[in-house]
């Protein structure tokens, strides 16, 4: 019935997102994803430096800011230093970056691997989420939000 | 005396982190590492196995039961990931489905029996 490697787990479509919080990459203060979100609807998206697909979708995530999307990030299992030169080549899509560096704020959102994306609702409900690298599909989807 | 709780609050430590680990692995044993093919998060070495052995770590160090452990994960991933499932509404069929096809294909069995000895 099921393929596993076509398993793609969304059992937390509907859920409420949890209030993960953390250390942001830039600066050394513990933030927490509600705060950041400030009660506007959201993309959350997982990355890391050394993730290849995720070099691929960030043009969409760059398209993404430039439509006036918040966009905020947890940093999965990553060399903060490494991030911080990702994105100084690849240019800064996030409004934050939360760090995860032991992959438990990744755990309690569900994700299994990196890259995958959140839409959040203002209501800090999860309303879609899309595993590996953003297509022009999700990409429509989340553009026709607005 | 003063050697004699140093030496229980040692051995104290060693029995309960042998009984932790004990049960880290029993709830591990039971998650499938969902980016391997087949393995459990026990068995695996993925980054996915580490960070979850890691988190139900820090449960059973919350004082979680195992309940409430597969709870939380089945809350995140489904069902899927426990290669044990529960029996509840959600898993029916899962559980009956095999039972089914056995009776469909006893029935269709039986039937064509009968036609032959016609």
């Amino acid at each position: 019935m099921f393929s596993e490697k076509d398993f793609k787990p969304k059992a937390m479509i509907g859920k409420n997102l949890p209030n993960l919080s953390s250390k942001t990459l830039y600066s050394e203060i513990e933030k927490d994803l509600k705060s950041i979100a400030e009660n506007e609807t959201f993309i959350l998206n997982v990355f890391a430096s050394w993730c290849v697909p995720c070099k691929v979708e960030h043009p969409y995530l760059m398209k993404l800011k430039e439509q006036g999307f918040k966009i905020i990030a947890i940093n999965y299992k990553d060399n903060p230093s490494n991030a911080k030169q990702f994105l100084e080549k690849y240019q800064n899509p996030f409004q934050e970056i939360l760090l995860d560096p032991k992959g438990s704020l990744a755990i309690n959102l569900g994700v299994f691997g990196v890259p995958e994306t959140f839409i959040i609702d203002n209501n800090f409900k999860i309303i879609d989420k899309h595993i590996g690298p953003i297509n022009e599909n999700f990409f429509q989807k989340v553009m026709n939000i607005k | 005396m003063k050697y004699f709780f140093i030496f229980l609050l040692i051995f104290c430590n060693i029995v309960f982190a042998d009984s932790k680990e004990k049960r880290t692995n029993d709830i591990t044993k039971n998650l499938k590492c969902l980016v391997c093919q087949g393995q459990s998060v026990y068995d695996s070495d993925s980054e996915f196995a580490v960070s979850l052995k890691l988190v139900v770590e820090n449960k059973i160090q919350q004082g979680l039961t195992e309940d409430q452990i597969y709870k939380f994960l089945t809350d995140k991933y489904g069902e899927w990931i426990l290669y044990d499932p529960k029996f509840n509404k959600n898993t029916y069929l899962l559980w009956f489905l095999p039972l089914l096809i056995l009776l469909l294909g006893g029935a269709i069995i039986v039937k064509k029996l009968i036609k032959i000895k016609k």
